[in-house]
């Protein structure tokens, strides 16, 4: 009977404490590094989006392997594409800065690379006709102008940055090309 | 986007198994956690391939359209492209004869 009453006996709190131990390795810790991990991208990168949105489908308890595993990618590709990211801002190419956000604007406006890719064409030539209208003597300064590209889609173009956050923009040689959709806040 | 210069592609055991499990669903919508366990490969090894197809044009992407009730952020799947078939098709024809991944139960009907 002695021995029994100077057993060691567990706390009160062993067991709210062990759920919350479970709840934090397998719930939280997974979520909130994860979207630490991703942050080493350059923003706008489409793996930021793209590690943390699949979490979601990963079950509870694989998350940490997951995780552990997708914060390797994170260092080695993050890191290289951040220190490239550098190089290219460094050199002051427009269109190459306009790449961080890309991916970002494609998701906002759920449009495909290929779609993507089609528009900058067409803004391209368009650029390319505006250089020659201000060759020919045209006044474009502090001009805004719209133009319809052969998919019938509509463009703003002007010489001020009017890119928004929600906007899909493109800059070529210090023009900006706003596509005009659906959302009001694009111009 | 920015497509790199066109390396060779080495042809490690993760590709052959991410290349075998893309074709398994070949006309469908891939997502990456699913490719994952199909193929067996980690989260690491995955991203790594999916990029590698993704930028020689083996894959197109896009992001799924999310109910806002659902209060989650949209995710990303890829789909082969008609190029894509035949590099994959031919990846997987490759490591058929390579000796290298002998162990691997690669599926014969997938491979061209």
């Amino acid at each position: 009977m002695n021995d029994l009453v100077s057993a060691p006996i567990s706390p009160w709190y062993t067991i709210p404490a062990s759920v919350g131990l479970l709840a934090l390795t397998f719930v939280f810790a997974p979520g909130v590094l994860l979207h630490l991990g991703v942050l080493i991208y350059p923003k706008g990168h489409a793996r930021r989006q793209e590690f943390t949105a699949e979490l979601y489908a990963v079950p509870y308890v694989k998350r940490p392997f997951w995780v552990a595993s997708a914060l390797v990618r994170c260092m080695f590709e993050g890191i290289p594409e951040r220190s490239r990211g550098r190089r290219r801002v460094a050199r002051a190419d427009h269109v190459d800065q306009e790449r961080f956000h890309e991916q970002e604007i494609l998701r906002e406006l759920g449009i495909t690379t290929n779609e993507y890719q089609d528009m900058h064409k067409d803004a391209v030539q368009q650029v390319r006709r505006v250089r020659y209208m201000i060759r020919e003597g045209e006044v474009i300064r502090n001009i805004s102008w719209s133009f319809t590209d052969k998919e019938g889609r509509a463009w703003i173009v002007s010489p001020r940055n009017l890119r928004h956050r929600r906007s899909l923009g493109v800059v070529f040689e210090g023009l900006t090309f706003v596509r005009v959709n659906a959302r009001e806040t694009d111009t | 986007m920015s497509m790199q210069e066109e390396k060779p592609l080495r042809i490690t055991r993760a590709v052959v198994l991410v290349a075998q499990a893309l074709l398994d669903k070949a006309d469908e919508r891939q997502w990456g956690y699913d490719v994952a366990q199909r193929a067996g490969v980690s989260s690491n090894a995955l991203y790594q391939v999916l990029g590698r197809f993704y930028e020689r044009g083996y894959l197109a992407d896009g992001w799924e359209d999310v109910d806002p009730a659902e209060k989650r952020p949209p995710r990303r799947y890829y789909t082969i492209t008609p190029d894509g078939l035949a590099r994959l098709g031919a990846i997987l024809a490759h490591a058929r004869q390579d000796r290298r991944f002998a162990g691997l139960n690669l599926n014969p009907g997938l491979a061209q």
